[in-house]
């Protein structure tokens, strides 16, 4: 689609990967200034994780909800990219619960699954976590441009 | 290239601006009768197709229905536990959003509240949200 950024860009602040984790190309700016966003395949699925930090917290020094819906919608947006070969995409809805608090420094982590794909319309789903706790799950509905 | 952040609107003021996530992607302005907030949207807050980032429009709308649930309350604190975002149409460089939220009904402990953001009179974003007030007994 015209006017659609394919190039990688290069987030607001470096941050070591983690053991096992790879970086995540990031395409929009809003994520590149929140990121990065770490990607690893864990037998062929794939998943994805942040570092929260000083710049994703809230007043209660906890993760703000805005850091995690913007991650949210990163991660099904790459899971939408995977399953349709990068096809130019938006978010339509997202439900979102915050279960527990994410700390700065946790790593919060999920495995975006899409629902189902109509040649429109794509339903998925993540439910994320700071190692064995989940803190935070979503569904959402986005809309694709069918490759003509 | 980085927009500049407008300057505040006559008595408005940065809501939770100080520090943290609001300060790095803010500001966000409320207007002294704290019904109305205000977002300009600068290049670091777009997508990949030059739009605004349907993250930060979610962020928005939790951090106007948050502030307004706090308004709403005796000085205790809130922590979303549920919101439902609708992102019904584009923003753009430069737009200005408008925020505004009604609390639906509030109880001891949770409040429900609705939210709508808006470009020069057009929706942009509905929402609705549950919010867990803490500190009460």
């Amino acid at each position: 689609m015209e006017g659609y950024n394919f190039t990688p860009l290069k987030p607001a602040r470096e941050v070591a990967a983690p053991p096992g984790w790879g970086y995540a190309e990031q395409f929009d700016p809003f994520e590149a200034f929140l990121g990065p966003y770490f990607h690893r395949l864990v037998e062929g699925t794939h998943e994805f994780a942040f570092i929260v930090d000083d710049r994703h917290t809230n007043a209660a020094s906890v993760a703000h909800g805005g850091a995690l819906l913007t991650f949210a919608d990163a991660a099904l947006g790459y899971a939408l990219w995977t399953a349709t070969d990068r096809a130019p995409c938006v978010t339509v809805s997202q439900q979102s619960n915050f279960l527990s608090p994410a700390n700065v420094g946790d790593l919060v982590a999920c495995r975006p699954e899409v629902v189902r794909k109509t040649r429109e319309i794509v339903f998925m789903r993540a439910d994320f976590k700071a190692g064995d706790r989940i803190i935070f799950s979503a569904t959402a509905v986005w809309k694709i441009w069918p490759k003509v | 290239m980085t927009t500049a952040a407008k300057p505040a609107p006559a008595g408005y003021t940065a809501v939770f601006g100080e520090a943290g996530f609001n300060k790095y992607v803010g500001p966000v302005w409320q207007s002294p009768d704290k019904a109305e907030f205000l977002f300009d949207v600068r290049d670091v807050h777009l997508n990949g197709g030059q739009a605004l980032h349907g993250g930060m429009a979610m962020a928005l709308a939790d951090i106007v229905m948050g502030r307004s649930v706090r308004d709403a309350l005796d000085g205790q604190m809130a922590m979303t536990i549920s919101l439902n975002c609708d992102l019904i149409g584009p923003a753009r460089l430069g737009d200005r959003i408008r925020g505004q939220a009604t609390i639906t009904r509030r109880t001891r402990s949770i409040a429900f509240i609705s939210c709508s953001l808006t470009v020069e009179a057009k929706p942009i974003l509905t929402a609705t949200g549950i919010w867990k007030i803490v500190g009460t007994e």
